[in-house]
């Protein structure tokens, strides 16, 4: 069993140094987050380990999810972080971080979760000669292969045709976000220079005819 | 893939670590929202490596509703800091006391 890890470690040296480079770099910008004083320098490494996975996602061959990454989480998630960080005046994170850095319990208690998940609860049967029973089963979408471009692709040809439903709720989701962000934080008594042009141009006959 | 185990492994990794500086960290709300993204980043990437496992579309499907929800859960979590920034002036989550009578 142990063999068996330390083999798959050897394979992944021999697939690739640039792979382990970027989990290495993911890795320490994940942890890197939590370690820095600035909260802006905090929200630079969070852009960074996001891009770090959708470089990692792109070695996997998924690479509509990669470019989304990049749109969803650098382009609207954490620039939201960036405006709130600039209308906020935080000092007090520097007295905050004096607690102790936590870096190699994490990789501790992964491996524990690695062995308890995969050797006392064997769910993911991978050997080629499928000899035991899974847990999991298979559904029979329409068969993809004749359809295949690209992972974009079959996942239109899934997505708005059997869960067309979702993707609608997940259009009102947005719109009630949208909604909900702008009714909290929207105030009534802020003023503001506005003019109000018809009440400027309108005149009556009152001030205009003087019938004496 | 030889090591598809691995990757989840690494995947699970990437929550730890967010759910540990979540419950940590817990005075800031800043670093809560932030470590809250962690987590669902982590969730994202289990969910692609399995859908790569068991050879099935499903995983990039509940992916994109995961990147829906997260999207909308932040925009609302910040609007709620930049509310109690306004009443209270700081941003530490022992001063969220305004039931207190």
């Amino acid at each position: 069993m142990i063999l068996n890890f330390y083999k798959k470690i050897f394979f992944m040296f021999s697939f690739n140094v640039l792979f382990l480079l970027n989990i290495f770099i993911l890795y320490l910008n994940l942890n890197l987050i939590f370690y820095a004083k600035n909260p802006i320098y905090s929200i630079i490494f969070l852009m960074l380990s996001f891009l770090n996975i959708s470089i990692f996602l792109l070695y996997l061959g998924i690479e509509f999810f990669a470019l989304l990454i990049l749109i969803i989480y650098v382009g609207a998630i954490s620039i939201l972080f960036l405006f709130v960080i600039m209308l906020i005046d935080i000092k007090e994170v520097l007295l905050l971080k004096k607690q102790n850095f936590i870096f190699i319990n994490i990789l501790i208690l992964c491996i524990g979760m690695y062995f308890i998940l995969f050797y006392f609860f064997n769910y993911l049967n991978l050997d080629i000669n499928n000899s035991g029973d899974t847990v999991a089963s298979y559904k029979e979408w329409f068969n993809l292969a004749f359809f295949y471009k690209s992972d974009l692709s079959n996942l239109g040809l899934i997505l708005f045709n059997f869960y067309y439903l979702a993707f609608i709720e997940a259009g009102i989701i947005l719109l009630i976000a949208m909604i909900g962000c702008i009714a909290l934080v929207i105030d009534e008594n802020f003023i503001s220079k506005k003019q109000y042009l018809f009440e400027q141009i309108l005149t009556n006959n009152k001030k205009n005819l003087n019938l004496y | 893939m030889i090591f598809y185990d691995l990757i989840i492994l690494f995947a699970i990794s990437i929550f730890f670590i967010g759910f540990i500086n979540l419950i940590s960290y817990k005075k800031n709300l800043i670093l809560i929202l932030l470590s809250l993204e962690v987590m669902l980043l982590g969730i994202n990437v289990s969910f692609l490596t399995s859908s790569l496992i068991f050879d099935d579309i499903e995983g990039y499907i509940f992916t994109m509703f995961i990147l829906v929800v997260a999207g909308s859960e932040i925009s609302i979590g910040l609007a709620l800091t930049i509310l109690f920034y306004r009443a209270k002036s700081v941003i530490y989550t022992d001063s969220i006391n305004f039931l207190k009578s």
